[in-house]
């Protein structure tokens, strides 16, 4: 017994334990990157050239005469840590920040809309032909690859004229003269490993679709609201047996997670349960009081519950008169339902008229044995409740015998 | 001949200029990459179809755009769920239960029991639900939905030597004795049928056999007329009462009409009121049951998109007869409070609608057996909480209190008394698809407690009053492990749970004494298991403990087996 009630605080305590702490904030803007803005007088391709990090062909053209020669002539200074994580002569040392920077400050941000793209009819409409997500994300030996000016190029060059479409040559009808948070990578992050060649096509050779797992993408108007595919995605196929081998199902958690099993201190969080598990929302308080939300939106109930009339007017009869509540266990006809009956008798009746009550309160029950012995003999059981009695019995049928008596009041 | 030389001469230069012009060698574009899908356009198929003189292969049709999807997502994986597009959908369940309460050999509390004449220590009977639905068949804006349900039992009687026959009492009460089919839903709906002109569009007729959720559920015979707009919502309805599980004996008929008006002033004003007003008459052609005329009044206020404050008043008879106050408020959409107080007069119905009075006294008048008295003024607070913890630990916390208003110097009832009572549910989930769960409840009722009547042999002793009888308290819990792969896949659930009541000591039996206490328990295993998204097979087994004051019995068992095809 105390062993048992070991396991269960602690699996109590574990599955109280607060979530993963949040992903540290982004840097704030880093003031010793270059500003677009002060170079905003300056042709985009005077820097940019090529798709090559501006200032790589030997500093050009940062060192041009007009700009800051001087920058590069004299000690190291701010400059240099544009690029520079540190410049120093004795020994001669540079290295180079990364490039782009992941987590920190985009300038000039492409507003490229995912939702356009995907659009096939609308596409075909213009262009005459629709393109679909591989042609942008190629996929090559180190997996998917994040879709880069040529990639763009091939439809958007000058030399495709496509009409009404932006041109490579115009940066500013696909950059914004803005800034903001590069997004990291919300969903493949911490422990996570996730392959994009592994999941071509599943189990029975069947090509998985991208619109699968990135069901938002075509909904996407701009980068900063294309959201990152849920976990419920995955559940989907690492939960059916057909798509999914039995080693890499949805209870292993290291089909997805480096460090992690299921224990009773690691419990799947609720996105991980099966697509047709019960809603978040569906608590046993939901369950106990959700006649307000049925009201509200009947829609969302008949998604998922068998209703099978298809309509959510007025349709509560099709849950309440199948589906009996959990108490209704095998004693509660004959023993348990009276005393609920007498505390909630609304409860009863939003299910069960009078008629229901009176089918079996009109029988005879097992108790009162055959004939009339029971007339002689039902002394025993009315002194241990004789609310029992008077439940079928009216007074004028007890006072005849029982003289003298206060009286039974119904 | 002059003229043609002239022309002859213009032609030439025209194609010497020509040939002297610089061949354009520059590309004015790129071919398209091979990678990408592109097709003619749609269009342009067409055209070609028509002028080309070879036939050109039909354009596939563009697929359907992702965005066009209905917002729920995983569209498929609901879709074997539920399906709501197709126009013909129904469902037959199958099922044989068998009951029983095997028995133990000894007497009951009073007599000695004989299985067989005074009761089946075994009871077998075959049930069937039919649900079927149409949608828009036949006509557009047509919709139908009849649930049907039937039963196929055994008639146990016991012939006595005599050559009487009577019934034997089933080892579990039900409901039924004999084979009966019965409509439980049956109606025909008919919307989006006239113009949209007035708002005619959003006129709904259902007729047929149906529920209504008004003042009271009301499962009615007759038509049913809602206007369901943005800001006004309007129904009428008529017809003859359905009775539900009904026997000859209880075949009681009452006719019932209605209306309702709710106006949204969300929408009309941007006042976060929406006012309710509903009115059920029901016409008796019962003896001892007058016609009675229900009216309520609802208010429900949302100041907060997760805060409503809902208040009720409810009318018999033109009398106050309910009324109620409930604050509904939620938190992140898993912390839910309710905080309900009903006030119950004593000219509220007893039961329901159609039982308003005591009626007369025939003692084979069934309704009489769920008459639980007059009603007793009561105020009714319950308070009800739950969350759930870090996604995991599920918790609801409830408590009622009853209070009872009766004025002094008028007769109480022991199905009105006064009583606490103190509940709480837990569920964790301890692997992805295993949850455990516990419940508790637990009511102390307030009893007049005079001395108790002492016993004397062979004396026909008063009869108590009756808010001297009954529960005095009960408490009750259980423990649930429930494994599931969601939603019409498979599930099972293995529950076991406890129960100790003490009644009211009403009685002293110096001789023979009497435990008034009762400890009973029992368990419940349940199998849900889907085989593809069209077959459903369930198994569930209940099993009671010894019941303390049925001594004749050793237990109550069950066995159902059922089985459902979908379409």
């Amino acid at each position: 017994m105390t062993r048992h009630l070991v396991i269960f605080v602690v699996a109590l305590a574990a599955a109280c334990t607060p979530p993963r702490k949040a992903d540290a904030p982004l840097p704030a803007t880093d003031a010793t990157r270059i500003s677009h803005d002060r170079h905003a007088q300056i042709a985009c391709i005077a820097c940019h050239r090529a798709g090559t990090r501006p200032g790589s062909d030997d500093h050009r053209p940062c060192d041009d005469a007009k700009c800051h020669r001087a920058a590069f002539t004299g000690a190291p200074g701010r400059l240099c840590e544009v690029c520079h994580r540190e410049v120093t002569v004795q020994p001669v040392a540079a290295s180079l920040k990364p490039y782009p920077i992941e987590d920190a400050w985009q300038a000039e941000p492409s507003r490229f809309s995912h939702r356009r793209h995907l659009d096939a009819q609308a596409m075909e409409r213009r262009v005459g032909f629709h393109v679909t997500c591989t042609d942008c994300h190629t996929r090559g030996d180190a997996g998917l690859a994040r879709p880069d000016h040529p990639a763009c190029a091939r439809c958007h060059a000058a030399e495709v004229a496509l009409a009404k479409a932006p041109r490579m040559d115009d940066c500013i009808a696909c950059h914004t003269n803005a800034t903001e948070l590069r997004r990291r990578p919300r969903l493949i992050r911490a422990d996570l490993h996730f392959d994009h060649a592994r999941h071509r096509s599943d189990r029975r050779g069947q090509a998985i679709r991208c619109e699968e797992c990135h069901d938002q993408s075509a909904r996407s108007t701009e980068m900063r609201d294309h959201a990152a595919p849920r976990v419920e995605s995955c559940v989907g196929c690492h939960d059916d047996s057909e798509r999914t081998p039995t080693v890499m199902r949805m209870r292993i958690c290291e089909t997805c997670h480096k460090q992690r099993k299921e224990t009773l201190t690691s419990i799947a969080p609720r996105s991980h349960l099966p697509l047709t598990e019960r809603p978040l929302d569906h608590t046993i308080a939901f369950r106990r009081d959700h006649s307000e939300a049925a009201d509200r939106d009947a829609t969302r109930c008949a998604t998922c519950h068998t209703q099978m009339s298809g309509s959510p007017k007025q349709a509560c009869d099709e849950c309440h008169q199948t589906m009996q509540p959990a108490d209704h266990r095998i004693t509660w006809r004959e023993l348990d339902h009276g005393a609920e009956a007498a505390a909630d008798r609304e409860r009863c009746a939003r299910c069960h008229v009078v008629d229901f009550c009176t089918t079996c309160h009109s029988q005879r029950p097992r108790s009162h044995g055959f004939a009339s012995g029971f007339w002689t003999e039902h002394g025993r059981s009315a002194r241990l409740n004789v609310r029992s009695c008077v439940a079928c019995h009216s007074e004028s049928f007890c006072t005849p015998c029982h003289l003298g008596a206060p009286g039974l009041a119904r | 001949m002059r003229r043609a030389l002239r022309a002859a001469v213009a032609l030439c230069a025209l194609v010497a200029t020509a040939a002297q012009a610089e061949p354009q060698l520059r590309l004015t574009h790129e071919p398209r990459p091979r990678h990408l899908r592109m097709r003619p356009r749609a269009t342009a198929a067409a055209t070609g179809t028509t002028t080309a003189a070879r036939a050109v292969p039909p354009v596939p049709a563009a697929p359907p755009q992702l965005a066009q999807l209905p917002p729920g997502d995983h569209v498929a994986e609901l879709a074997g769920v539920r399906d709501v597009r197709e126009p013909v959908s129904f469902s037959l369940t199958l099922g044989y239960q068998v009951d029983g309460a095997r028995p133990s050999g000894k007497a009951s509390l009073d007599a000695p029991v004989q299985p067989g004449r005074d009761y089946s220590a075994l009871r077998s009977y075959g049930f069937g639900e039919l649900f079927l639905s149409t949608r828009g068949v036949v006509l557009d804006s047509l919709s139908a939905y009849f649930a049907l349900r039937f039963d196929a039992t055994r008639d146990d009687t016991y012939r006595a030597p005599d050559g009487t026959q009577t019934r034997v009492a089933p080892p579990i009460s039900t409901w039924f004795e004999r084979n009966t089919f019965e409509v439980r839903t049956g109606w025909a709906e008919l919307k989006d049928f006239l113009p949209r002109r007035f708002g005619l569009r959003k006129v709904r007729l259902r007729a047929g056999n149906q529920y209504i959720y008004g003042p009271w559920v009301l499962h009615l015979d007759g038509v049913l007329v809602a206007y369901e707009g943005d800001v006004v919502t309007a129904t009428a309805y008529a017809g003859g009462r359905h009775s539900d599980y009904t026997t000859a004996l209880a075949d009681e008929r009452f006719a019932a009409a209605g209306a309702s008006v709710k106006l949204d002033l969300r929408r009309l004003a941007g006042i976060p009121v929406a006012l309710t007003g509903e009115t059920l008459s029901i016409g008796s052609y019962v003896d001892g049951q007058p016609g009675s005329t229900h009216r309520q009044l609802e208010l429900d206020w949302q100041p907060r998109r997760d805060v409503t404050v809902f208040g009720q008043v409810r009318t018999l008879d033109d009398k106050v007869a309910n009324e109620r106050l409930q604050l509904r408020a939620r938190y992140r959409q898993v912390t839910n409070l309710v905080v309900d107080v009903m006030r119950r007069f004593d000219d509220d119905w007893r039961w329901d609608p159609t039982l308003v009075s005591a009626g007369g006294d025939d003692p084979m008048a069934a309704r009489r057996y769920l008459d639980l008295g007059p009603v007793l003024p009561q105020l009714i607070t319950s308070l009800r909480a739950g969350t759930l913890i870090a996604e995991n630990v599920d918790l609801l916390a409830r408590t009622t209190i009853a209070s009872d208003l009766t004025k002094d110097g008028v007769a109480k009832n022991s199905f009105s008394a006064a009583y606490v009572e103190l509940g709480g549910a837990l569920e964790v989930r301890l692997r992805r698809t295993i949850a455990v769960g516990a419940s508790w409840l637990s009511r102390r009722s307030d009893r007049e407690r005079p001395d108790p009547i002492v016993d004397e042999r062979l004396v026909a002793q008063p009869l108590a009053p009756s808010a001297r009888t009954g529960e005095d308290r009960f408490t009750e819990v259980g423990a649930r492990v429930r494994m599931s792969l969601g939603a019409r896949r498979f599930s099972t659930s293995v529950e076991i749970y406890g129960r100790r009541t003490t009644l009211t000591d009403a009685y002293v039996d110096p001789t023979n004494p009497i435990d008034l206490t009762d400890v009973r328990g029992g368990g419940r295993f349940t199998v849900d298991a889907w085989i593809g998204s069209r077959l459903r097979l369930f198994v569930a087994y209940d099993l009671s403990s010894a019941i303390q004051n049925s001594p004749e019995i050793t237990s109550y068992k069950s066995l159902r087996l059922a089985m459902t095809g979908v379409y």
